[in-house]
């Protein structure tokens, strides 16, 4: 288990997180907020990139710190700027992050073509990067992370420039994957861990804000979520009372997805999903 | 091992080293003294010919009795010469026929016009006349192994010594004892000045090279890992921080290697030119007077080896400034003064390295024998100490 124990992170006066906790055991956790809330120095703490100002990370109830390479040898991270050297094949680059990683040499060239496979790029193992567009050096941003096969698995936006098809494809290799370890997915794309996450993490005011399954977080809006179709020039009036959430246009005027406290006559209620909750908790 | 490979790898990449192969080529043809040799001063396109006769007829060194037979051929020169100066019309009409003349002519300021024409006559001979210049530069040769024999500044005695009695009591206990022992030596060397000037200034172009091309390889190897935002995920790895260590281990064995190909390239380019003729000549004679007795191819051993721990320093060096730098622009403006500051050290230490007496304070004798080690030990010493506290900076640091 990964336990994150009260952990701040100052930069001088300026807090990016406080008093984070937070266990973690095998299954997907998305970690949602927007840009700038503390997600990617919650991760750096966790890949050991930065220091907590004050509070601890424990694996296993043991300092991160103190494990030092036996904790580090579990992890695996792709991280928000993936950086690759672009003369180098995918082979020639897991070869080195190999060797980073402290994987034997041995058995190192079928995993390599065995987790090019899985993010499929097999066509293109010996094919300079340069050459790759954004939705394959992502996918070898993957491959490098699961190269050796961690216990704990983080990825911080990693489908930033995959198209719909990409992303479909990435949704079920993580998915996948966080059936025996922990996988923590940073985002502010929703729908990216909407379908596959166990459990989401939002973060507002530096602090964990909610930490629960994606049902029991849209059930909070529940009878508050609501759709109606109107004209142009009444939806003019209407966006100036109402929170939108989203509007449609249709041929005869607008659909209009609505969030409201108070009960409304003229909308229907809606199932409220995970961006709805997004939309209204950091409006 | 294997991460140690991988960053070597890196840091030789094909591009880079054309870059450096160029660079190399360029400054040679440029700054390096090799390929003027033996033409490194004007007459030593003769006398360095001469002096590898004498060495392949005496070896290294010349005895009493060897040098004695040496200044016969003196005598046969100057004959040769008087033949040519009889036969000449300008000398003809004012009365020089002799070698000694000749020479009085060539030294004494020309006021009229005969003497002004014999000086260009005598100045001809010297350096516009195939023939006569290489027997005058010969003679000339012969003339300054006298001059020093005849000033006691070799086979001297306790006699001859005592024209130098206020030279020698203004050095320290030392330095005297080392003077005299040399003046006094019963072996003259055959080592040629230009052969010395040539290895002394190349030393130095070799030095600035192989700093310069360690800049060249480490900056973009260093900078180029942070720009692409390899850090991260390096440092997240198994390996964590000490990537750190290894790739400035990677840096020291590159510095390492630069030294050696670029020194072993040169070394094959100066036995080509027969440099190496020379090598078992001893380091011993005026102006230069070592502090140790060692021969011209034991001071390029030497060379070479510093010339390994001063590149080897310099990629120290230049792996602080690229760890420091954000982009190349911020790198390149640090390493040009920081290049600049360790040549300039490095010249302060190794100018005429073990001479008695130094070449900035001339009249300071009585250095420490180790002045060059302990200066480039200071100069490394203070590298590793930059790049030791940086390491553990680093060890702690948030990325």
């Amino acid at each position: 288990m990964l336990t994150i124990s009260d952990v701040t992170k100052c930069y001088g006066k300026n807090t990016a997180v406080e008093h984070i906790s937070l266990d973690l055991d095998n299954g997907l956790y998305g970690l949602l907020a927007p840009n700038g809330a503390g997600k990617t120095t919650l991760i750096k703490m966790i890949t050991t990139l930065l220091m907590p100002t004050s509070g601890e990370i424990l694996w296993n109830g043991v300092e991160i710190h103190r494990l030092g390479a036996q904790y580090r040898e579990i992890i695996g991270y792709l991280p928000q700027q993936f950086g690759y050297y672009k003369n180098n094949s995918p082979r020639q680059y897991l070869e080195y992050l190999a060797a980073l990683k402290g994987l034997p040499t041995e058995g190192l060239r079928e995993r390599i073509e065995e987790v090019v496979a899985q993010v499929g790029l097999s066509e293109v193992l010996n094919t300079k990067m340069k050459k790759f567009s954004g939705g394959m050096l992502q996918r070898v941003g993957i491959a490098q992370a699961i190269l050796n096969d961690p216990k704990i698995l983080i990825l911080d936006e990693p489908t930033g420039g995959l198209d719909p098809k990409e992303r479909v494809r990435f949704r079920n290799i993580i998915s996948a994957m966080s059936k025996d370890r922990i996988v923590i997915l940073s985002t502010h794309i929703v729908s990216d861990i909407e379908s596959i996450a166990n459990q989401v993490i939002l973060i507002k005011d530096r602090q964990i804000y909610r930490n629960d399954t994606v049902s029991a977080i849209c059930a909070e809006l529940n009878g508050k979520v609501y759709e109606q179709s109107m004209s142009n020039e009444a939806y003019e009036a209407f966006e100036g009372d109402h929170f939108i959430l989203s509007a449609r246009q249709e041929y005869d005027g607008m659909t209009v997805r609505f969030f409201s406290e108070e009960k409304e006559t003229e909308g229907r209620t809606c199932v409220p999903n995970l961006e709805d909750f997004f939309l209204v908790t950091f409006r | 091992m294997r991460i140690f490979r991988k960053e070597l790898r890196k840091i030789f990449q094909f591009r880079v080293i054309v870059l450096f192969a160029l660079f190399a080529v360029i400054f040679g043809y440029l700054f390096f003294a090799w390929q003027y040799y033996p033409g490194y001063y004007v007459n030593s396109a003769y006398d360095v010919p001469f002096y590898e006769e004498l060495v392949a007829e005496y070896g290294a060194t010349l005895s009493k009795t060897e040098y004695q037979d040496v200044l016969k051929k003196r005598e046969e020169l100057i004959d040769q010469v008087e033949v040519y100066i009889r036969e000449d019309i300008v000398f003809q009409e004012n009365d020089v026929t002799t070698y000694a003349q000749f020479q009085e002519s060539h030294a004494k300021e020309a006021v009229t016009d005969a003497e002004m024409a014999v000086q260009e006559e005598t100045n001809r001979f010297w350096f516009r006349n195939e023939a006569t210049q290489w027997l005058l530069f010969r003679i000339q040769v012969l003339d300054n192994m006298e001059r020093d024999v005849q000033f006691g500044r070799i086979y001297a005695d306790e006699d001859a010594l005592r024209i130098y009695a206020d030279f020698l009591n203004s050095n320290s206990y030392e330095a005297r004892e080392r003077l005299k022992a040399l003046f006094m030596r019963d072996e003259m060397s055959l080592l040629p000045d230009a052969v010395y000037e040539l290895l002394n200034t190349d030393f130095f172009n070799l030095v600035i090279l192989v700093v310069v091309c360690c800049f060249v390889l480490m900056l973009p190897y260093q900078i180029s890992d942070r720009l692409r935002g390899i850090l991260p995920i390096a440092v997240s790895t198994k390996t964590g921080r000490r990537i750190f260590g290894k790739q400035m281990a990677a840096c020291v064995v590159t510095g390492g290697i630069v030294a050696a190909v670029l020194g072993g390239i040169y070394s094959i380019l100066l036995a080509q030119k027969h440099v190496f003729v020379f090598w078992d000549c001893p380091l011993s004679h005026n102006p230069y007077r070592l502090w140790v007795d060692m021969t011209m191819g034991e001071y390029w051993i030497l060379c070479m080896v510093l010339l390994v721990g001063i590149s080897m320093t310099g990629a120290l060096l230049s792996y602080f400034v690229g760890r420091l730098s954000s982009h190349y622009i911020t790198g390149l403006a640090a390493a040009i003064p920081a290049a600049v500051i360790y040549c300039a050290g490095i010249r302060f230490f190794t100018k005429y390295m073990f001479m008695i007496g130094d070449m900035y304070f001339y009249r300071s004798y009585g250095h420490s024998l180790f002045r060059t080690f302990g200066g480039l030990l200071l100069l490394a010493g203070i590298a590793v100490t930059m790049v030791m506290v940086l390491l553990r900076r680093d060890k702690e640091r948030d990325l």
